[in-house]
């Protein structure tokens, strides 16, 4: 797991083509709790960098957040009110202006994030 | 009449008629009904036979460069009587107001007639493909918030197969003879008396390459855009260039409907899925705003049903619901099997294609077993169409979230412009023989006649200057409703 996410990280091309990459990212292994299902527990591998793209449409800025994963939406909350999981520290600051932001491809509301963060490595 | 080549070829030559329509598909066949209605003689040209043979396919092998998908040349076309209605879905649209808008230009010019001459054949295209009184009024998306989206309304034929619903009519009619088997090797040109130089007749052969003559006043080429400019093309005894290739355009401007996964959406409003599925489509105002081309966005989420189907459909509901449970097994499992979790849907689309001169139909140099030259095709998109996916893919994703109805996951080239954009055809060809008013720009004018030949025309999709943001059968039937309509107010030279 611990591999793949990395793995992910340094293969995003977003990160690549920003000059960014998985060695000049801090690892931070975090404990993300789902808030939608409580009782299970979430290991993921959150990788704090965040960048700003500009120009996916003309009037949308996003905040890219890599590598938040899959994992990050469950069945569950999909018919449910809708949250977004990820390292707490890499999703701020988000750009006031606008209120949508593109997480790992998912155009989400800021009102949608939800940062939780239970443990940190050391 | 019905007359089969393979054994008799000599019938082709007892007669001039007002029109020869070299094939049978849904263009050809509704030229050929209209033109007997009103009086008129027609030769109808179907180069395979009844039924599908590999014989008559394996002519339309070609060769296929561009973009890689699935074997557009040969697999989309059937090649004998109805032509490709024999596979077709039955999906039914209109083409909307913008694309007939004359601001919005591509490089090359766009549709030179008015939208309102082709719904002036509506309702008959309508009784033609067994839908009549179908309504295509778009409807408006309900939200909390004003979309820039509607909903397209597409209407789903039987599918009318072509063939078989007209084959009676067509073989009982006194007026048109069918000849089966024939295929269209030659045109000849002319030019005594005549300011513009005309087709006199065409040469036929059969699969034993036996050669006859068809003559007629007026010839109507309706054998698809990849056989259109084939044809034309390959009429090069006289023209070195081909026939009607004046200003080089014969085989360019290739278009396609590009079907692109757009991404993965989770519902939060099921009302608004109406339990199945819904269309999108782009706005006037949000395509002449972004300048992109048009399309249909289209979403069918999954749910679990409660009883549904046999045991295995609910054996299989049960490992997708269990799959679905936990992440990485459900990303492990769509590496094999692609499927959706309950609440989820994948974005589909057809979306337009500007008119581009690089994508287009050229001669191979292998020939096909009549001698002639096979088609190349090369369909390929510019990045004014990437433009129109990812925008368009943004945009829908941007309208779901302000409705509240939906989060969408873009898939990573919509948001990535580094990576190539996964795409496939819709079988949906269209160009190849343009219409323009302009000779410069294109193959037909707006009678669909070929621009410098007195009497040749084109039917069908190959004329679309541009592919609209819909399925084009309905838009070719009125366009061939209204080229059939021409042909019969002009004299003719019938001769018994």
């Amino acid at each position: 797991l611990q591999r793949s996410a990395v793995a992910a990280g340094t293969h995003s091309p977003i990160m690549m083509q920003r000059g960014c990459n998985a060695r000049s990212a801090r690892r931070v292994k975090a404990r993300v709790e789902m808030q939608h299902s409580p009782h299970r527990m979430r290991h993921d591998i959150c990788n704090p960098k965040i960048m700003l793209v500009k120009n996916l449409t003309t009037s949308v800025a996003a905040l890219i957040a890599k590598p938040l994963r899959a994992g990050l939406f469950t069945r569950r909350a999909a018919l449910g009110s809708l949250a977004v999981m990820g390292c707490g520290h890499a999703l701020a600051p988000l750009p006031a202006a606008d209120p949508l932001v593109l997480v790992d491809g998912w155009l989400v509301k800021q009102s949608d994030i939800k940062p939780v963060i239970l443990h940190q490595a050391p | 009449m019905q007359f089969d080549l393979e054994t008799d070829l000599s019938r082709l030559v007892t007669r001039t008629y007002d029109v020869c329509v070299v094939g049978t598909g849904p263009a050809g066949i509704t030229v050929a009904r209209q033109l007997a209605a009103a009086g008129k003689t027609v030769a109808l040209l179907e180069a395979g036979g009844l039924e599908r043979s590999e014989r008559s396919q394996a002519v339309y092998a070609g060769k296929s460069t561009g973009l890689k998908t699935w074997n557009a040349i040969e697999s989309c076309r059937l090649r004998y009587f109805g032509g490709t209605s024999n596979h077709w879905s039955g999906q039914c649209g209109v083409f909307d107001e913008s694309n007939f808008r004359p601001e919005r230009q591509h490089e090359l010019p766009g549709w030179p007639i008015e939208r309102q001459e082709l719904l002036a054949r509506l309702p008959e295209a309508l009784e033609i493909v067994d839908l009549p009184n179908a309504d295509f009024t778009p409807q408006p998306v309900a939200g909390k918030k004003a979309s820039r989206f509607f909903h397209p309304q597409l209407r789903l034929s039987p599918p009318t197969r072509f063939g078989t619903k007209y084959g009676k009519e067509i073989t009982d009619s006194k007026r048109i003879d069918l000849f089966l088997n024939a295929n269209l090797v030659d045109l000849t040109l002319a030019t005594a008396g005549a300011a513009e130089p005309r087709v006199t007749q065409g040469a036929v052969r059969n699969y034993a390459r036996e050669t006859g003559v068809v003559k007629a006043s007026r010839f109507v080429l309706a054998a698809g855009s990849i056989e259109n400019a084939r044809i034309l093309l390959n009429s090069n005894r006289q023209v070195a260039a081909g026939i009607g290739n004046h200003s080089d355009f014969v085989g360019r401007c290739f278009m396609e409907h590009l079907n692109v996964q757009i991404g993965r959406f989770v519902v939060l409003d099921k009302a608004f899925f109406k339990g199945n599925g819904i269309f999108m489509s782009p706005g006037a105002a949000l395509t002449s705003k972004l300048n992109i081309g048009g399309g249909i966005l289209a979403m069918a989420p999954s749910f679990t049903p409660s009883a549904y189907g046999g045991r295995l459909a609910r054996g299989k509901t049960f490992l997708r619901d269990q799959a679905c449970e936990f992440d990485t097994v459900k990303e492990f499992a769509r590496k094999f099997v692609d499927f959706n979790c309950s609440g989820e849907g994948v974005i589909t689309s057809l979306i337009e294609q500007a008119p581009d001169r690089n994508s287009r139909v050229t001669l191979d140099n292998e020939t096909d077993a009549f001698g002639l030259r096979r088609a190349h095709l090369n369909w390929v998109i510019n990045d004014a169409d990437r433009r129109t996916i990812r925008t368009l893919g943004f945009e829908l994703a941007r309208d779901l979230l302000e409705l509240d109805v939906a989060r969408v996951k873009l898939s990573d080239f919509i948001t990535d412009t580094s990576k190539d954009i996964e795409l496939i055809n819709h079988c949906h060809q269209m160009g190849t023989t343009r219409m323009s008013k302009d000779p410069k720009f294109g193959v037909v004018d707006t009678d669909c006649r070929v621009h410098g030949v007195g009497n040749l025309y084109v039917a069908g999709s190959s004329v679309f200057p541009t592919g609209g943001g819909t399925n084009p059968t309905l838009t070719l039937v009125m366009l061939a409703l209204r080229l059939g309509q021409h042909l019969s107010g002009l004299g003719g030279q019938s001769q018994a």
